[in-house]
């Protein structure tokens, strides 16, 4: 039997045994533990049957290439929902999220429904019900066994382990201003009008959120913010705020992220009437920062109120979780069906909830105001809130991502190692906003973050064996493909727990055409095919500005060339005379701007370091060296290195530090010791500054006595 | 001296609005828009005699001019909305409180 056709026996007959567990495991009734929560495909084929309905659905069902999938049940517990979801991500197709909202079907002994609602290619899943069926005692193997019918097309059936009870996790960070406090908890008893049986329990922030599906985790450290940040008046404007939020938050990121910044502040500038806002509906990222003012309506004791400072205190506390809300994009109650021109509600048909008793309703707008509200206030979001918080698209959700109630009211990737192996991708600079025109040399980085040795191929992230794909944002997705592919026997490598791969990658263009060229939003994804399974990095969020000037704008016709981008690629080339001038013309003519660093690399490089160029004469080809051009090469290595820290920005730690070494080498063995050491010096410096590793700052050090020892090579 | 506080609250998105105070301009501006997270769009203050003063919202783009009395003793802050079916206008004294 071969290699391949035993594995597969074994994994079906694994298969098997779970599945005959499973089946008998009778589910009398719904499950009585909580069995609601995230769980992931498993990726295993199910078995054989002899009757062919059973084998289209096992072929069905097996995983495709980097397939990763997600179901969200949502049936018990807090405030369920009865609504089962889904995310399919498959590489070069693309994302899909779908919903059902379920009942649950004693004779299945399923929670059943229609699939209701999609976003992303429905070809991932046409099918238009699902039934599914939980099995598994809670401290054993949670499993969820979906049968997808309908849609004209063959049944499916898929099964599904649990992960994670919460459908989100996010992180949070109190700051608050030196005339503020923290408001981040509240004893639910406190005062006396609530429900008869709220909970007797002190609730913090994370807890409200927490219990109802979204995990989240405060940062422990706090800052506090000097009042003179509110310039001279000490009234805080959506600016100055954003500046704070920018300062003094350390998870600032200008990208989608869950995360949230929450700002305890005395005063807006509008005045005493404003309680707290979400302020951060400027820019790119949106929706990560929110603020509460304590110097506001909300502190006043309400008139006649039996215990005024609980009123107090509980209504800081609501305000909370309403500022912190309008961060998910969840909007008023009121305003749930407000469509163009002022974004779309998420579903189609969102009614408004006047009289929720939710924290994203004001608790004065409803019938009998703040004394009804709070009687009948568990401090739990509307149904449909919560159907929006655990299963909408997670960009619809996700802080930083779409903008401000744009769907009111790429997810985090998963692996499929069995969580040995992770993979990054990355660029090497505090934000993730490039100039237009300057190129994108991104940061691959396979991990080992098992506690056991994992074996790989060493060239795995330069091989066949990585896929990626660059989708703009209201364009279709494209795959990136190198300009050279390496094709070499697999070198096997012992890849110790904590230990890395590492490997740059050209990212704005490939043989696929410019990926990234335009100004606007991109994602990027990577994944590479291991013996271990396949990992899927996180997207990596860019954002290209708009060109600076009109010249910088005119550039970008001779720039974005196929042979462009594959000397850009390359680093240079002795043969294609006419990009290369391309790139001498935008480095010397526009010296300000980020791709001239690139640029001046590329032609500093070719007039720096010796090469052979193959030659025609007749019939007969020869090699022919090219000597360096000296001159040129010291007035580009000015432009591109002159200051290394930004070179590093622009071209990422891998490929600055190769391109350094080499231009090095070639002038210390040209005799221009000072020229060759002072950039190496300055290289080792700037990554050291950067916290490069110090195996490769020590590297990069003896590059000027390494060189002093091998013998001139001219470069192919 | 006593006071109207008006507000253009929900539904604004880019439109011309104008307020009129006992048939004066007392407010005129393009581009008039609501922010959603706050259910508000723009407020100011003008002085007034006491006594009860006719208020006017007008928005083309929003059909009917709508107007209300509002006595800075009784009710002094106006809340001007755009809906569905058009303007809106309300006096009373409810302060003003966003969040």
């Amino acid at each position: 039997m071969a290699a391949t056709d035993k594995r597969t026996a074994e994994q079906q007959a694994e298969q098997d045994e779970v599945m005959r567990h499973l089946d008998e495991e009778e589910a009398r009734t719904p499950p009585r533990a909580r069995r609601s929560g995230v769980y992931l495909r498993r990726p295993l084929p199910l078995p054989h049957a002899p009757d062919g309905q059973a084998q289209v659905e096992a072929e069905q069902a097996a995983p495709a290439i980097i397939e990763i999938e997600e179901l969200r049940v949502d049936v018990d517990g807090l405030a369920p929902t009865m609504t089962i979801s889904g995310t399919i991500f498959k590489l070069f197709t693309g994302r899909l999220t779908w919903i059902a909202r379920v009942t649950y079907d004693p004779a299945q002994q399923a929670y059943t429904g229609p699939i209701t609602y999609r976003d992303g290619p429905a070809s991932l899943l046409p099918h238009t019900q699902v039934a599914v069926r939980l099995q598994g005692a809670v401290l054993g193997g949670r499993t969820a066994r979906a049968r997808f019918t309908g849609g004209g097309i063959p049944a499916s059936t898929r099964l599904y382990v649990y992960r994670d009870s919460h459908f989100r996790t996010v992180g949070i960070e109190f700051d608050h201003s030196e005339d503020a406090a923290l408001v981040t908890s509240y004893p639910l008893h406190s005062h006396p009008n609530r429900p008869v049986d709220l909970p007797d329990l002190t609730l913090t922030v994370e807890q409200a959120y927490s219990r109802q599906g979204i995990r989240m985790n405060a940062v422990p450290a706090t800052s506090v913010i000097p009042i003179s940040e509110a310039m001279n008046d000490a009234l805080w404007s959506d600016l100055e705020m954003h500046d704070a939020m920018q300062r003094h938050w350390s998870k600032f990121a200008d990208m989608p992220q869950w995360q949230i910044w929450t700002l305890f502040a005395g005063r807006h500038e509008t005045g005493h009437g404003l309680g707290g806002i979400m302020f951060d509906d400027i820019g790119a990222a949106q929706r990560q920062g929110c603020a509460i003012f304590l110097k506001s309506f909300i502190s006043d004791p309400p008139p006649g109120d039996p215990d005024a400072l609980a009123a107090v205190h509980r209504m800081q506390f609501w305000t909370a979780l309403h500022e912190i809300g309008h961060t998910f994009n969840l909007a008023h109650s009121w305003q749930k069906s407000l469509g163009a021109p002022f974004g779309s509600p998420w579903l189609p048909g969102l009614a408004d909830e006047p009289e929720a008793r939710s924290p994203m309703n004001y608790p004065f707008l409803v019938s009998g105001g703040p004394q009804a509200f709070f009687s009948d206030f568990y401090y739990l979001f509307s149904e449909n809130e919560l159907v929006f918080l655990r299963h909408a698209p997670h960009r619809f959700v996700q802080h930083g991502n779409i903008p401000w109630f744009d769907h009111h009211g790429f997810e985090q990737a998963r692996s499929h190692t069995g969580g040995l192996l992770e993979l990054t991708l990355r660029v090497n600079r505090a934000t993730t906003r490039y100039e237009m025109l300057e190129p994108v040399t991104a940061e691959l980085k396979l991990k080992n973050v098992s506690a056991v040795p994992v074996v790989v191929d060493r060239e795995i992230l330069r091989s066949d064996r990585l896929g990626v794909v660059v989708g703009r944002e209201g364009r279709e997705a494209r795959q990136w493909i190198p300009y050279a592919q390496t094709c070499t026997a697999p070198q096997p490598h012992v890849l110790q727990p904590g230990e890395s791969l590492y490997a740059p990658l050209f990212l704005s263009a490939g043989r696929s055409g410019w990926l990234i060229d335009e100004p606007g939003t991109y994602l990027a994804y990577a994944a590479v095919r291991t013996d271990s399974g396949d990992v899927l990095s996180p997207p990596l969020a860019l954002r290209v500005n708009r060109p600076a000037s009109a010249e910088h704008e005119r550039a970008a016709d001779d720039l974005f060339t196929d042979k462009v981008g594959r000397v850009l690629a390359f680093g240079g080339s002795r043969v294609l005379d006419q990009e290369m001038d391309v790139l001498r013309e935008v480095a010397e003519s526009q010296p300000e701007r980020a791709v001239t660093r690139y640029a001046a690399a590329c032609v500093a490089r070719v007039a720096a370091v010796p090469g052979r160029v193959l030659e025609a004469v007749g019939d007969e080809r020869r090699f022919a060296v090219r000597s360096p051009q000296p001159d040129v090469a010291e007035r580009m290595l000015s432009l591109a290195y002159g200051d290394m820290n930004a070179a590093a920005e622009t071209m990422g730690h891998i490929h600055l530090a190769q391109e350094v070494t080499r231009v090095t080498k070639a002038l210390v063995q040209q005799g221009d010791d000072r020229q060759g050491s002072r950039l190496a010096d300055t290289l080792a410096d700037t990554l050291e500054q950067r916290a490069v590793l110090g195996s490769v700052v020590s590297a990069v050090r003896r590059t000027v006595s390494q060189a002093k020892q091998e013998p001139e090579k001219p470069e192919s | 001296m006593p006071s109207l506080t008006i507000a253009l609250e929900e539904g604004f998105s880019g439109e011309r609005v104008t307020i009129l105070l006992d048939g004066v301009v007392v407010f005129d501006r393009a581009g008039v828009r609501t922010r959603t997270q706050l259910g508000s769009a723009h407020t100011f203050t003008v002085e007034v005699e006491p006594g009860a003063h006719r208020v006017q919202a007008r928005a083309p783009q929003a059909g009917e001019p709508v107007s209300v009395e509002a006595d800075p003793a009784t009710a002094p802050v106006v809340r001007v909305s755009r809906q569905a079916a058009g303007l809106r206008i309300d006096a009373d004294d409810t302060p003003l409180r966003y969040m």
